[in-house]
C-alpha cells in the first residue's frame, strides 16, 4: 500500500479571523482507506478537506502554513481543475452542486468542461450511473428528485472523473437514517470495489462505523484521535468525551463493565458475538 | 389542547400531502412526529399555527379555529421553530433578535428586557447578546432560533427537525432544553427522522407515511417495532435492534422494549442474571 | 415551436392591438388544443388573473382623460389587458415548451461564450429555488408575529426586511458554495468544451424560422405602412 494523502504540520487561518481554523495538522492517508472524520460542527472538517483540493488557499485567501501532498501533487499550486481529476469532492447541499437541468446532463457536466470526446463521455456516464445506481433517472430532472436521489446525482457527478480519491463533506446530513445509511453501505462497496480511497464527515457514527477502516476526531482545528475506529472509540469512551455522539452499542458495553479495547462491540453483531463469548 | 380532525391537505400543484390526519395534542406531553423526508411532517406542522389551513377538516387551537383567525394571533400560542435558521434571523444582534418578536406581540419596554434576558441566559447565550446573528455556529443558532419562539412563552413549541445540523453536544443541551420545557407544563411538539435522538426523549410517536398517520401510540412501543419502523421507512434504533437480536439468538426472555442506555443495561443485567460483572472479569 | 412563440411575442409587441392580440390568444389556444396541453397551461395561468385585472385599472386610469367617451376608456383599457394577458401567454408557452438548457444550447450555436449561456442556464434554474425559499422565509418570519399585508407603511417596510435579509444571505452562501462546485467540477478547464447532448436543426425548426421572419416582416410593413391606423 502507499500514501494517498499527506499532510505536514498544517495551519490555516482565513483571512480576516482571528482563530485558525486548522492547528499544525500531521496526517496520512495510505490508498485503499475508508476513513471517516468526525468532530463537533465548526472543528475544521471542512476546512481540512478544502485544503486537499486546493480551493485553500486557491479560492479561499488566508495564512496557510505547513505541506500537503496529494498523489504526489501539492494542492496549494496546482489548478483545482487538475486536482479534480483525481481527487473528487461532494459536499454537503446536493442543490447547490447540481448545475444542468437533466440529471445525464448533469453528470456530464464536468466531463464536457474537460473537453472529451462524446464516446468517452458516454462510457464514463453509463459508468457512473451503474455505480450508484441511477440509471432509471437518466432523463429527469434534478430538481424534482428527493434530497437522496440529488446525492446520489452529486455523487455520480463526481465519480464521472474516475477519480482515485473521493472526498465527502457531510453527505448525508439532509438525508434520513434509512437513506443515509444506505447510500453510506454503498459508498463503502463502492470503495473496496474499484479501489478508491474515501474520506468523509459524518456526525451519526452510528451509521458509518461499519464501513469504517479508519476513525479521525478533529477538536478545534487540532486532531484529537486517529486511528482504528474501535480504538478510537475506545479511547473516547475512556475520556468521557462528550462532543461526538459515540454509537449508542459501544457505550452500553461500556456502561456494563465491557472496557478492553479490543473487544468494544462497535456493531450489534460484534455485541452479540462478544457477549456469548464471555457467558462461556 | 390541539386537535387536528380529518384534516386532508393538497398543494395548489395538487400533491395530496396529508390525508386524513387526526391528532391530538396536550399540553405537558412531547409528540414527535416521524416519517422518512416528504411524509407531510413539515406539512402538518405548518398547519398548527394556521400557515396552511386544510382543505378539508379543520385543526384547532384551544378551541380556536386556525382558519377563523391570523397567523400572527396564533403564533402567540403555537410558537413553529423551522428547520432552517438562516431563514429567520434579519436584526444586527441576537439581543434584537429575540426582542423583535416579542414587540411584535405587543410587550413593552422593561418587559421585553427582561424577558430577552431570561431567555438568552437559559440557553447560554448571553454572552453572544451584542453579535450578530450570522456569526454564530450551526449549534447556536439553532438554539437562539428556539429562544426566539420561548421568549413570548407560546404554550406549544412546534419543532420542525431539530437536530439538522447539530453535533453530539449540540444535541445533549437541546434534550435537557426540551425536557424542563416539558415540565413547565408546555405541549412540544418534534418533526424528526432521527430515531436515536427521539428515543432520548419522547414519550409518544406519531408514524407518518405518505401524508397518513399509521401509527400513534407510547415511543417505546412504536420504536422497538421494527416492522411498523420499516414501513414508516424508518431504522430501528440501536439498542432495540440489538435486543432484537439477543432474543433471536437464544435470549427469549428479554424485554426488548427499551430504548435508553440506562434501560438497556437493566434489561441486561435481569436477564443474565449478574449486573454485568462477568465482562468486568474478562477484561482491563 | 418555440420559434413560433417568439414570432408571436414580437408580433403581438409591434402589432399591440386588441384584435390582433385577441387573435394571437386563440391562435395559441388552437395550438395548444392540438398539443393537448391547454388545460394544463391554463391552469398554470390562473396566478396572472390579479395581474391582469391590474393593468386593466391602471389602464383606466391612464387614458381617463385622453378618451373621448365611456365607451372608448373600456374599450383601450381592455386592449391594454388583454394585449398584456398575450404577451405572458406567449412567455408562458415559451418557458413551458423550451427547457432553458436547450435556450443555452442555442446561445452557443449562436457563437455566444458559453460562460453567458450557463449564466443564463443558472439564473433561469435558481428562480424556483429561490422562491421556494422565499416562501420558506415569510412562513418562518409570519411565524415569529411579523406581518406582510398589515400595519403602516413603515411597519412593512420593516416586515420586508425580514424578507430580504435573510434571502441576501443564503444567496451569498449559495453562491460561494456553488463557486466551490463548479471549481471541482473543472468548470473553464478546457479551452475547447465538448457537449454531450447536441442538438441538431430539423425540418420543422427552418419551417417555423422562416414562418417567424415571415410574420415579423408582415407586422413590420404593416406597422411602417400604418395599415391599422383607425384602429385603437
Amino acid at each position: 500500500m502507499s500514501t494517498a494523502i499527506e499532510v505536514s504540520n498544517l495551519s490555516f487561518r482565513y483571512a480576516g479571523a482571528t482563530q485558525w481554523a486548522l492547528r499544525n495538522v500531521t496526517l496520512s492517508i495510505e490508498e485503499g482507506e475508508f476513513a471517516v472524520f468526525t468532530g463537533a460542527t465548526g472543528c475544521g472538517k471542512s476546512t481540512l478537506f478544502k485544503c486537499l483540493i486546493g480551493l485553500i488557499p486557491q479560492m479561499y485567501p488566508g495564512e496557510y502554513l505547513g505541506r500537503v501532498v496529494v498523489k504526489g501533487l501539492d494542492p496549494a499550486q496546482t489548478p483545482v481543475s487538475r486536482m479534480a481529476q483525481r481527487v473528487g469532492m461532494v459536499f454537503q447541499n446536493p442543490d447547490n452542486q447540481l448545475f444542468a437541468l437533466t440529471v445525464e446532463n448533469d453528470v456530464a457536466f464536468a466531463l464536457e468542461n474537460l473537453g472529451l470526446e462524446r464516446a468517452e463521455i458516454e462510457r464514463r456516464i453509463t459508468k457512473a450511473f451503474r455505480m450508484m445506481g441511477i440509471e432509471d433517472l437518466r432523463k429527469r430532472s434534478p430538481f424534482e428528485l428527493s434530497g437522496g436521489q440529488k446525492q446520489r446525482v452529486a455523487i455520480a457527478s463526481i465519480l464521472a472523473l474516475e477519480p482515485e480519491i473521493l472526498i465527502l463533506d457531510e453527505p448525508t446530513s439532509s438525508l434520513d437514517g434509512a437513506t443515509a445509511k444506505k447510500l453510506l453501505e454503498e459508498l463503502g462497496e463502492i470503495s473496496k470495489r474499484e479501489e478508491i480511497t474515501v474520506l468523509l464527515s459524518e456526525h451519526r457514527l452510528d451509521l458509518v462505523v461499519r464501513e469504517a477502516t479508519r476513525l479521525i476526531v478533529i477538536e478545534e482545528g487540532k486532531i484529537l484521535s486517529d486511528g482504528d475506529p474501535r480504538e478510537v472509540v475506545h479511547h473516547l469512551l475512556e475520556d468521557d468525551y462528550e462532543k461526538v455522539e459515540l454509537p449508542k452499542l459501544p457505550r452500553l458495553a461500556w456502561m456494563m463493565g465491557l472496557r478492553r479495547a479490543d473487544k468494544i462491540p462497535l456493531t450489534k453483531e460484534e455485541f452479540v458475538e462478544t457477549l456469548l463469548e464471555v457467558g462461556k | 389542547m390541539i386537535k387536528v380532525d380529518s384534516v386532508w391537505y393538497e398543494y395548489p400543484s395538487g400533491t395530496v400531502a396529508l390525508r386524513n390526519v387526526n391528532l391530538i395534542i396536550n399540553r405537558g406531553e412531547i409528540v414527535a412526529l416521524m416519517g422518512e423526508n416528504g411524509a407531510g411532517k413539515t406539512t402538518l406542522l405548518k398547519h398548527l399555527n394556521g400557515l396552511l389551513k386544510p382543505t378539508s377538516g379543520r385543526v384547532e387551537v384551544d378551541g380556536v379555529d386556525t382558519r377563523t383567525t391570523t397567523v400572527a394571533s396564533l403564533s402567540r400560542h403555537v410558537g413553529l421553530v423551522f428547520q432552517n435558521p438562516d431563514n429567520m434571523f434579519f436584526c444586527t444582534s441576537v439581543f434584537e433578535e429575540v426582542s423583535y418578536a416579542l414587540t411584535r406581540f405587543g410587550y413593552t419596554g422593561e418587559e421585553v428586557r427582561r424577558r430577552t434576558e431570561e431567555v438568552l441566559k437559559a440557553f447560554n447565550l448571553w454572552h453572544y447578546r451584542n453579535s450578530s446573528p450570522f456569526t454564530l455556529s450551526g449549534g447556536e443558532k439553532k438554539r437562539l432560533a428556539i429562544s426566539i419562539v420561548l421568549a413570548w412563552m407560546p404554550s406549544y413549541i412546534v419543532i420542525d427537525e431539530p437536530t439538522t445540523g447539530l453535533d453530539g453536544w449540540g444535541k445533549r443541551i437541546l434534550i435537557d432544553l426540551l425536557l424542563n420545557l416539558k415540565d413547565s407544563g408546555r405541549g412540544i411538539i418534534l418533526s424528526s427522522h432521527d430515531v436515536e435522538f427521539i428515543s432520548d426523549i419522547a414519550e409518544r410517536v406519531v408514524l407518518l407515511r405518505r401524508g397518513e398517520i399509521i401509527a400513534d401510540g407510547a415511543a417505546e412501543d412504536i420504536l422497538t417495532d421494527p416492522a411498523l419502523l420499516e414501513e414508516a421507512s424508518l431504522l430501528t434504533p440501536q439498542i432495540p435492534s440489538l435486543l432484537y437480536e439477543l432474543k433471536r439468538r437464544g435470549l427469549r426472555d428479554l424485554n426488548h422494549k427499551c430504548l435508553r442506555l440506562d434501560e438497556a443495561v437493566r434489561c441486561l443485567s435481569a436477564i443474565l442474571g449478574r449486573d454485568g460483572s462477568n465482562w468486568r472479569c474478562d477484561g482491563v | 415551436m418555440s420559434f413560433l412563440v417568439t414570432a408571436l411575442i414580437f408580433g403581438e409587441y409591434w402589432g399591440g392591438m386588441l384584435t390582433v392580440s385577441t387573435a394571437i390568444i386563440l391562435t395559441q389556444l388552437v395550438f395548444l388544443k392540438l398539443a393537448k396541453s391547454a388545460r394544463y397551461m391554463l391552469s398554470t395561468m390562473r396566478g396572472a388573473i390579479p395581474l391582469v385585472a391590474i393593468v386593466f385599472l391602471l389602464s383606466l386610469l391612464g387614458v381617463l382623460e385622453s378618451a373621448a367617451s365611456s365607451g372608448e376608456l373600456i374599450y383601450k383599457a381592455l386592449a391594454s389587458s388583454i394585449r398584456f394577458l398575450a404577451f405572458l401567454t406567449s412567455f408562458n408557452i415559451f418557458f413551458l415548451t423550451t427547457s432553458p438548457d436547450e435556450f443555452g444550447q442555442l446561445l452557443l450555436k449562436l457563437k455566444i461564450p458559453y460562460v453567458y449561456s450557463f449564466t443564463f442556464v443558472a439564473a433561469v434554474r435558481l428562480a424556483p429555488v429561490i422562491a421556494d425559499e422565499a416562501q420558506e422565509i415569510i412562513d418562518a418570519q409570519r411565524s415569529r408575529g411579523v406581518e406582510f399585508e398589515r400595519g403602516s407603511p413603515f411597519r412593512r417596510m420593516r416586515a420586508l426586511v425580514g424578507l430580504f435579509v435573510p434571502l441576501l444571505i443564503n444567496s451569498l452562501r449559495r453562491a460561494y458554495e456553488m463557486a466551490e462546485a463548479l471549481e471541482v467540477k473543472c468548470f473553464g478547464a478546457s479551452e475547447k468544451r465538448t457537449t454531450y447532448r447536441e442538438m441538431r436543426a430539423t425540418g420543422r425548426d427552418i419551417l417555423s424560422a422562416v414562418m417567424v421572419i415571415a410574420a415579423l416582416t408582415l407586422v413590420l410593413t404593416a406597422r411602417s405602412l400604418r395599415l391599422f391606423s383607425g384602429l385603437p
